[in-house]
């Protein structure tokens, strides 16, 4: 039991002309996993609807094809039997939980399901262990953590015992901490025999527990195949936009340089296995500094004087614990650590947004406290996380305007600006379209178009990939890594080790509102036991490097690169599988 | 110590609640929710039943007593004392300039306008009924302003969600209530930061005149309703993914105990009501039970 059928599913939502399936079909097995990757648009939280009956029993739109589950068709079983086989987790943990504490929350399932309350007590108790929230039973959503709250969600899924489970973007929201524990539950999930299909970005996580996978795009199936074959095609996953789990990544290059390996690893360990037999630490550890390019670091005067800072919320809770500071003009700073460590407290006291309940911020020698609101603006952009937050005006055009309008500046210069913004961030063609219709990739330029058209000195982003997909993610980092080039600080705050490792050159790693580390981003990365402390470890590609090389390679280009000077071509790569 | 280290030491006092942050721990805070909710009742009930100003005050100062024994810290709610209290005014000055009741003594007597074609106008006729009326008024919103703030400081969202099964509310009706409580606070959370992005932007809520102030809340409207829209639709998708349906019942978990304090408390706010109900329709019949009470019971 547990197994699922799409022959040629099409979907077309109500009042929409385009088809968001378009023929998809495949078939999966009692107890396999797939998973779903593919661009924002693909379609991917669409399928995951009609394979929970969803679509088309409750959502309205034009059907083609089937979608059979256990032999049963979803459009001629009622929804209420489909919900019991077929177990369905969103993206977004908050919105998914409508009572009052963890036990009344999967209580509220099995009330749908006429449960009897004899059964309550057991079947939750039974969950709980599962998805191991037990002991939190009165605890109210709003005191878990962001991992607990998706497992209480999936918990909440699990009670009625189906036998499949969709799981569209479970980890996109989380923090480091929550990913971790999501993935950890997943694997158990699947040890247990559960049939799962999961929606996912994380391609490195992805590619350790899925058996097959389905790459989406426009709606279309582009390939269903198993998880190990089509993870490997990496110019296929690029051209698709999914981001490439690291290791694959990097033996596929190695591979198009002449190496000669007879299959391509997929996890970190498995690729750590095939080096190690080829590179032995001692002898390059003295080698692999003189082909690093260690950038210079700056001596410029700060901008940012941060001292003795702390920060203590109404409800008591004390955000930030003496936090001491300084940051260059023309830096580019990733601030890493779980919710809560007091990322976004740091940032927002920056930018003047909350008084420091002790110590002082310091921009450009003034206290912020003391800088009047319309000038400190043009000091300091603040982008916040989701830019539905950030956007109020009817056009794109008004929304880039608000800024310096509302600085007084002449409406030829407002004017002048807006276009040098939209040009920049590839805005032109939409100046005239309400901002809530563009996707939410341009969505989050815009927001940070708004900002620059203040044309701030600093500029801090609040999680900018978080949410996006892989190329939404790339584009949004090429447009900071563009503006520091010319000139602009750049601060981001980011649960993504990878975009840290690409772009940002220092880094601070914040641990319950202290700086636990803060360096230059590759020396950072040396550092690994305090970043496992702070959920943030470095990317695989790093992590590998620095254990083989001595030294952390930060993207799988420099990898490579290094990997071309210490392995002789002629030795070839032996490769061997890990059985996981 | 200085005050870095002062803070560094100092335990979380506080957790949060739908409206406000609340309490970690009080008597009040233990109290049995359906006890919470009679005290709230009890007193509504007993200012409205109430025309007498001696015992309209003893109420307001019951309330005050009971938020200082609570242990609410004031500064928590200052903001929302201040918001309501001013409204309290607002009925006060209604009252004193659009009101006409007739009094022993008129202190002002004055036609702003006056339209004799369809015999209109505005007259601000203040008399001592008027401002004893007006007063009154002002009274019994200042009770309920506080009875109010007392129960949702010390009562958590889910504590009225039991309360409100146990009164045997439908489920779907309770159901929706907690939704839309739940709501209220993801809505003040977006409100916050979407004020946030907006003084990210250079705008300043506390500068220029009321309509100025008020265009600039106005532009939050537009946010704030999307917002909402797509949380409701993520929170339906949510329910029906889980198969919400409102045709079973089920038992309700019980997860409070019944304490000494919650029968003592439901004893005093009960005997509240019935004494203001005696005092104010039948006072003689009070007075004779009372006087019988003390006879029985003779003092010294």
């Amino acid at each position: 039991m547990g197994k699922i059928e799409v022959q040629n599913l099409w979907w077309k939502y109500y009042g929409s002309d385009n088809w968001a399936l378009k023929g998809i079909s495949f078939d999966l097995n009692a107890g396999e996993v797939l998973g779903i990757v593919g661009p924002s648009g693909a379609g991917k939280s669409t399928l995951c609807l009609a394979l929970n009956g969803l679509i088309p029993q409750r959502v309205r739109g034009s059907m083609k094809g089937r979608v059979i589950i256990d032999g049963m068709d979803t459009r001629k079983v009622s929804l209420r039997y489909i919900v019991s086989k077929v177990g369905l987790v969103f993206q977004d943990p908050d919105t998914q939980l409508v009572t009052m504490s963890v036990w009344d929350e999967i209580a509220f399932t099995l009330e749908n399901f006429c449960c009897s309350p004899e059964e309550y007590e057991e079947k939750i108790e039974r969950v709980l262990e599962i998805v191991g929230l037990n002991g939190l039973e009165s605890k109210h959503p709003f005191e878990l953590s962001a991992g607990q709250k998706q497992r209480l969600a999936i918990a909440s899924a699990l009670v009625v015992e189906p036998e499949i489970l969709i799981l569209d973007e479970p980890t996109s929201n989380l923090d480091p901490v929550g990913r971790r524990e999501i993935f950890d539950l997943l694997f158990e999930l699947k040890r247990k025999g559960y049939t799962m299909v999961i929606v996912e970005h994380e391609t490195d996580e992805l590619a350790r527990l899925a058996d097959k996978l389905l790459i989406l795009n426009e709606g279309k199936e582009i390939a269903f195949d198993s998880a190990s074959k089509l993870f490997r095609s990496v110019e296929l996953l690029k051209e698709q936009g999914v981001a490439v789990p690291q290791i694959a990544e990097l033996f596929y290059y190695l591979k198009r340089k002449g190496y000669s390996l007879d299959e391509i690893p997929l996890i970190f360990e498995d690729g750590r296995n095939i080096l190690k037999k080829v590179i032995r630490r001692a002898d390059v550890y003295d080698k692999i500094r003189e082909y690093i390019h260690e950038e210079p670091i700056d001596s410029k005067p700060p901008i940012i004087e941060i001292n003795e800072l702390h920060f203590r919320y109404p409800d008591g809770t004390h955000a930030l614990k003496g936090i001491n500071l300084t940051i260059s003009d023309g830096e580019f700073v990733a601030i890493v650590g779980k919710n809560g460590s007091g990322k976004t407290t740091l940032a927002k006291t920056i930018s003047g947004l909350l008084k420091p309940t002790y110590g002082e911020v310091k921009l450009f020698n003034r206290d912020v406290q003391n800088i009047p609101r319309k000038e400190l603006v043009t000091l300091v952009g603040y982008s916040f996380q989701n830019p539905d937050h950030q956007l109020f005006l009817e056009t794109v055009q008004d929304e880039l305007a608000f800024g310096p309008r509302n600085l007084g500046l002449p409406e030829e210069e407002v004017q002048k600006r807006v276009i040098e913004v939209a040009k920049k961030l590839g805005l032109e063609q939409y100046l005239d379209e309400h901002p809530f219709f563009l996707s939410k990739g341009l969505r989050l330029r815009l927001a940070v178009g708004s900002i620059l058209t203040m044309k701030p000195k600093i500029i801090i982003v609040d999680e900018p990939t978080t949410g996006q997909d892989w190329r939404q993610s790339e584009d949004l980092m090429e447009l900071l890594a563009k503006l520091n080039q010319e000139g602009k600080t750049i601060i981001f705050l980011t649960h993504h080790m990878r975009y840290v490792a690409e772009y940002a050159r220092r880094c601070i790693v914040m641990d319950d509102g202290r700086v636990l580390l803060d360096a230059p981003t590759r020396q950072a990365f040396r550092y690994l036991e305090k970043l496992r402390i702070a959920y943030a470890e470095p990317p695989p590609i790093s992590i590998l490097t620095y254990e083989l090389l001595g030294e952390p390679a930060l993207t799988v280009n420099e990898a490579v690169r290094l990997l071309e000077k210490i392995i002789p071509k002629k030795l070839g790569i032996k490769t061997t599988r890990t059985i996981l | 110590m200085n005050n870095a280290e002062t803070l560094s030491i100092e335990p979380k006092k506080y957790v949060r609640g739908y409206f406000f942050y609340t309490t970690e721990d009080s008597p009040a805070r233990r109290l049995n929710p359906l006890v919470k909710l009679f005290i709230v009742i009890s007193i509504s009930i007993s200012a409205f039943l109430t025309d007498r100003f001696e015992i309209i005050l003893s109420l307001l100062a019951v309330t005050v007593l009971l938020v200082i024994l609570s242990r609410i810290p004031l500064s928590m709610v200052k903001k929302f004392i201040l918001a309501l209290s001013g409204m309290a005014t607002g009925i006060f000055i209604i009252n004193l300039f659009f009101s006409h009741y007739t009094g022993s003594k008129v202190y002002f007597d004055f036609w702003v306008f006056y339209i004799p074609y369809v015999n209109w106008g505005w007259r601000i006729y203040i008399t001592d009924a008027t401002l004893w009326w007006a007063s009154l008024l002002f009274v019994r919103t200042m009770v309920m302003v506080w009875i109010s703030l007392w129960f949702l400081v010390v009562t958590r969202d889910r504590d009225i969600l039991y309360a409100l099964r146990r009164l045997g509310f439908p489920r779907g009706a309770a159901f929706a209530f907690a939704l839309s409580l739940r709501s209220v606070s993801m809505f003040y959370e977006d409100f916050v930061t979407v004020m946030e992005a907006m003084k990210s932007k250079g705008v300043s809520f506390s500068e220029g005149g009321i309509i100025t102030r008020l265009k600039k809340y106005g532009r939050m409207a537009f946010p704030m309703v999307l917002l909402a829209v797509r949380r409701i639709e993520e929170f339906t998708r949510a329910i029906e993914a889980r198969g919400f349906s409102i045709k079973c019942k089920r038992k309700l978990y019980n997860k409070y105990a019944w304490s000494k304090l919650d029968s003592l408390s439901m004893l005093t706010f009960g005997l509240i009501l019935i004494i203001v109900f005696l005092y104010q329709y039948y006072p003689l019949f009070l007075m004779s039970f009372l006087g019988r009470l003390l006879g029985v019971f003779p003092l010294g």
